[in-house]
This record gives C-alpha cells, structure tokens and sequence, in this order.
C-alpha cells in the first residue's frame, strides 16, 4: 500500500498563519462555545484496531472526523466538534517507531503522567489521586491512553454522536473483563446565561462566576493591534509546537517532540476533573451575618472579578453594569503592591499576576499562560445542598506543561508565599489545597482585612496528560505505529 | 520554634576543564552577568559567582567554579524564567562549554534545556538538603521573599 508523504516544513514559531490552520486541532487555538459536551477516556487495547481508528479520524473515511482550527464557513457551528489527545503511556501502545524522541527535560510532566505530578500541582490529602475517579486513579494510571472530547450543540446531537463514537472506538478497546475494558464518559453542560441588558451570552460556573474570560491569544497573521492594557498576544510556540527558526533556533524554549510530523503543530494539556462544593463556598460568604452586598464584596475578593465578570481593579466597591467583554481583559495591577482593591490571593490574580511585581515583568505577561477550554459540570445549584457532584472539568493546554501548568499551580495558586506586603498572601481560594483551618485576607483602606472560617471549595476528582497532536501527526502515527522495535516511555531521571 | 524560612541556600561547586580555568576566572572578576537580568527573575536574593584562586588559603582545588546563592521558590521552577533573560543565557552558554561534566554541552542552548541545566546545578550544590542533609542555614528575616522587601506593605 502506498505510504502517505510527510515532507514537513518547519512552521513560523512566532505566529500561526492561515495555512496552519488545518493541521492544528480545533479547540487549541478557537474555543468552541457549544454547550454539550462529552469526554471519553479509553484504553487502547488492540494496536491495529487503534491505528484504523486514528486513519478513520482523520481520512473521512470514519463517522466522524478531527476537527481542525479551519475556520467555520460563515462562522456556522457544525454538529459535533471532536478532539483527540494521548498521554504517554498511548502514545507507547501505539508501538510508535523508535526515532520518536520526546525530550524528558522539556516534557518530563508529560512522560511522567498527572498522577506523578500530583504532589507539584498540590494533588495531595483530599486531591490525591488515590481518590480520583476509578478511571484515572492511581492504581489504574497506567491505563489511562486516550482522551476523546466531543463538543455539540443539544443534548440529542451528543448522544447520537457518542454512540457513532462509541461504534468507531469498540475495536480498540480491551474485551470486557480484561484491565482496561472500562470507558470513562464525563459530560459537561456549562450553563449559558444571556444578559438581559446587552444579549451578550457568558458561561458561568457554579460558584455563580462568569466563565471563560481571559484566555490568551495565539499570536496570528492578521490579527488586529494589541490595545492599551490588554495583555500581549502569545508567541505561537508557546501554544503549539514550532521548530524554531535559524540560526539559533531559540525561542522556543523547548526541544520539538520529533519527527517533524509527528511533534509540529500539536500541544500539551492537562484534563482536569475538579469538584466545586458550592455549598461550603456560600456558607462562607453569608457567614458572620454578611447581607447580600457583603457576600457579593467577599465574593469579589476571592475571585478579583465580580459575578458579572467585572474587574474588581475597575469596580473596587461595587459590581455596576457588566462592562463590554473587551474591557473584561483589558487591565493590569498597575503599581500596587498591597493587594488593593484585588487581593494577591484573589483567583484571577493567582492564576495570572499580569505583569506585576514579581518574576520576570515582561515575560511574565507573555509567560506562564494557560488555554482553558474547561467549562461546569454537574447540574445547576439550586440553594439546596443536593448532595450532587458538580464542578469543573476539562483541558488547560500549554506546550510547556512544567513552565506553564504546573508552575502557575505550584508557584502561584498553591503558594501562600506569593508577594503582597508582610502579611502571608494565602492560597487561591477558589482553585488551591485549601487546608482546614485556613482564612482569607483582603485590604481595605490600606489595612488587611481576615475573614476566618475559609475552608475547602476544591477537590480534584480526576486529572491526565496528554499530547494533542497535529492532524499530520495523527495520520503520522496511523500509518507508521504497530512498530517492531518501538518507542517506550523513557526512564525519567530522579 | 523558629519559622522555616521562605528562601533556599544554593552552594554549587562546579569543575571546570583544567583548560579554561584561568579564563574563567579572570572573566568572573568582571561582572560577567548583567545584574538586571537576576533583577527581573525577582527571587534571588543574593548571588556569588567565583573560581577559586589557586594555592588559596582553604586548600580549596582551584578549578572549581562557586555558584552561591540564596533564592525564593522553587529552583526548578524558575530556571527557565531565569535563563530566558538574554544576559544570563549568554553567560551559561558560554559557561557550560567550560564544565568537567559529560552533560555540560549538551545542554546547550539553555533556554532549551533549563530544566536539565537546574539538575545538573543542584548535582553540585552541596547545601541541596535534597542531596544529604548537610547543616544549617540561618535567615534573619525567614518569612520575607525579595518581592516583600522590595516592595513593603507599609
């Protein structure tokens, strides 16, 4: 059978252009916005069935296909979107072939897996990943392969395209009763509000905050002027995997997973299942007889941003009228060095300092940036503890998993050492390993503020690596796995 | 009982090829990395970078290289903030060429390979409590990260 060609060429490590667009799986560089969706996590059982599957995806020749970062005619959503990621030990069961060399230094989380990182990303006590849903718990780890997330439009077009997915998948999967036969289904229905002054639909999670803003903008061909304030775009690299350009070949800051096929144009991402206990949270917020502004100031605290999306940096004192989504993003801490009005431990300050007074000023607002494409899970919370399980589930891509994931988990969210003044800034509230006994400190008026009594709000329920590969690279791999002499996870130095 | 500090001691040994020594030595009395990029890392407090004279008092083999330095943070998780200031990454580029260690050269460039480079670094520190336990290391102001002190609350 005639072998495919993958005469690649090394892309603009910089900026993405209209012709990459195909080969890059969608949802790395456009968030979709369709509210139903499904992951699947699966083990590959049969290597030949699992590399039909991959040529499926990506031929036509399957019910359903890879979405690409092709722009939609007429900006129309298609039915389904559908992305695929592997961790590493899939990437080993698809017996790749031996010249496959992904650098441990570079990607040593990756190789590693999520349940190794756990202690970085504070998945420790209650996040350990001893108590991590069955399918990618500790003990089964190393069965975790693929990562499948079908994004559609209702609720019937997810469960008529699951079950062609589940049809297209069956071959792959171990036989019933061997390790492995299990398929995880996580659906997703993030709850779209539309506001009824301006008809701007948002997503808003179950803590009643409006989610989605602020992601990070890939550097593109033809995008417009950055504005004042509004953070830099990002360099390509940094959100897809690039070669680099000679003669230095630096940035990007990483040796590129090779062949060219297989490792250009993909990305890293770590999945993540986190339980939110809504409860807990507004226990915390009417606490202390707190009427209904109280809550709505303290809320805006934890978070930097009141429910409306609002900067508090913008509103220090009240919500007012949800500003244009332009301005959501467009802000800076400017010089303060307190945490006023917006707390040093406030999510949104934790998850990205913007440039402030620590660690690198530029680089810090190009650096260290996540892609969220997470959205809530669980049913809406009623005011009623039903004793439902909801949260948030879903990917947080970046190349550099350890410079980017794992560093704003490690360094920032889960560090109570963070800069702000003398006093101990305190972990994020909405998103850290919050232990018993904790408390939350803003100030007010140039003076710190404790509110006692914080507790947990987050517990992680699930979490995986993977490796979002290129359309090349999937075809890549479906035509060159089932090797003889293969690649293996390499051994990671301690 | 005393508070664990928040800041991190490094002592790092390093040999040099017996070839280079004396370059190197002479090029770190000349402030061989610009101090405005330890400036933007924001974590290190404190840095010496020296190769030891020979027939010095100590007894000390001179062509070890001394990186010391105390530091908030995680070592590793910062390197690559650290070596993506164009100065410093010139400087260990140039430095790793001159390594007595079969990893050095490899590892360059080091902004693509920081991680490597901070294990090959901690590798010769010898107050890593990671490695052995080794002493003891005094800070008297243990809860304060150079960001606090350069930028106080009050």
């Amino acid at each position: 059978m005639p072998q495919a060609s993958f005469d690649t060429t090394p892309a603009d490590p910089l900026k993405i252009h209209p012709e990459d667009l195909p080969d890059i799986q969608g949802f790395i560089v456009h968030g979709y916005n369709m509210p139903k969706s499904r992951h699947f996590v699966f083990t590959i059982g049969q290597v030949g069935a699992a590399l039909d599957f991959l040529g499926a995806l990506t031929s036509g020749s399957g019910a359903l296909s890879i979405t690409s970062a092709e722009r939609w005619p007429g900006s129309v959503k298609p039915e389904y979107a559908l992305n695929i990621g592997l961790t590493a030990r899939g990437l080993e069961a698809l017996k790749l072939p031996a010249n496959v060399s992904i650098n441990p230094g570079n990607f040593g989380s990756f190789l590693g897996g999520a349940v190794a990182a756990a202690k970085t990303v504070g998945d420790t006590g209650p996040n350990d990943p001893d108590h991590w849903v069955t399918k990618l718990n500790r003990a089964n780890a190393d069965l975790v392969h693929v990562l499948l997330s079908l994004y559609t439009n209702t609720a019937e077009d997810r469960e008529s395209y699951s079950a062609q997915l589940r049809a297209m998948f069956a071959p792959v999967i171990p036989p019933a009763g061997a390790p492995g036969s299990d398929v995880m289904e996580w659906d997703v229905d993030p709850e779209i509000i539309t506001d009824p002054v301006t008809g701007e639909k948002y997503r808003q999670i179950h803590f009643g905050y409006t989610d989605g803003i602020s992601n990070p903008i890939i550097d593109e061909v033809g995008l417009a002027p950055v504005r004042p304030n509004q953070l830099p775009y990002v360099p390509a690299w940094q959100f897809v995997t690039r070669y680099g350009s000679p003669p230095t070949y630096v940035p990007p800051t990483y040796n590129m997973p090779m062949p060219l096929p297989f490792g250009q144009n993909g990305t890293f991402s770590a999945f993540r299942i986190l339980e939110q206990n809504v409860p807990a949270f507004e226990a915390f917020l009417s606490a202390d007889g707190r009427d209904e502004a109280a809550q709505e100031f303290l809320a805006s605290k934890l978070c930097g941003r009141w429910r409306n999306a609002n900067p508090v940096v913008f509103r220090p004192l009240e919500a007012g009228p949800r500003l244009p989504d332009y301005k959501l993003s467009y802000f800076d801490y400017g010089t303060d060095s307190v945490g006023e009005p917006c707390p040093y431990s406030a999510h949104t300050r934790r998850t990205n300092s913007r440039g402030g007074p620590l660690v690198v000023p530029l680089g810090d607002k190009v650096d260290h940036r996540i892609m969220r494409r997470a959205d809530a899970y669980g049913p809406p919370y009623t005011g009623v503890d039903d004793s439902q399980p909801r949260g948030l589930a879903g990917h947080f891509m970046g190349v550099m998993l350890a410079d980017q994931f794992e560093f704003v988990m490690s360094q920032w969210v889960n560090s109570g050492t963070f800069p702000g003044g003398t006093a101990e800034a305190g972990i994020d509230p909405l998103l850290g390993n919050v232990p018993d006994g904790s408390s939350f400190t803003y100030w007010e008026s140039g003076r710190p503020v404790t509110v006692e009594g914080l507790s947990r709000f987050v517990t992680t329920k699930g979490g995986l690596y993977c490796f979002l590969p290129s359309i090349t690279a999937i075809k890549w791999m479906a035509q060159n796995g089932g090797a003889s002499n293969p690649w293996t996870v390499p051994l990671l130095p301690s | 009982m005393a508070t664990t500090p928040v800041q991190t001691p490094l002592t790092a040994l390093i040999p040099i090829k017996a070839e280079f020594v004396d370059e190197l030595r002479d090029k770190l009395k000349n402030n061989a990395i610009d101090p405005s990029g330890l400036d933007a890392v924001g974590t290190v407090h404190f840095a010496s970078i020296f190769v030891f004279e020979p027939n010095n008092p100590s007894g000390v083999p001179s062509n070890l290289a001394a990186v010391i330095t105390v530091y908030d943070g995680d070592f590793a998780a910062y390197i690559q903030d650290f070596v993506n200031q164009a100065s410093v990454a010139e400087f260990f580029n140039g430095f790793l060429m001159v390594v007595d260690d079969p990893a050095a050269a490899g590892l360059v460039p080091v902004q693509k390979n920081a991680a490597a480079f901070a294990k090959l670094v901690q590798k010769y520190d010898n107050t890593n409590p990671a490695n052995v336990p080794w002493g003891q290391f005094y800070s008297a102001y243990p809860k304060l990260t150079v960001q606090n002190i350069l930028h106080p609350s009050s």
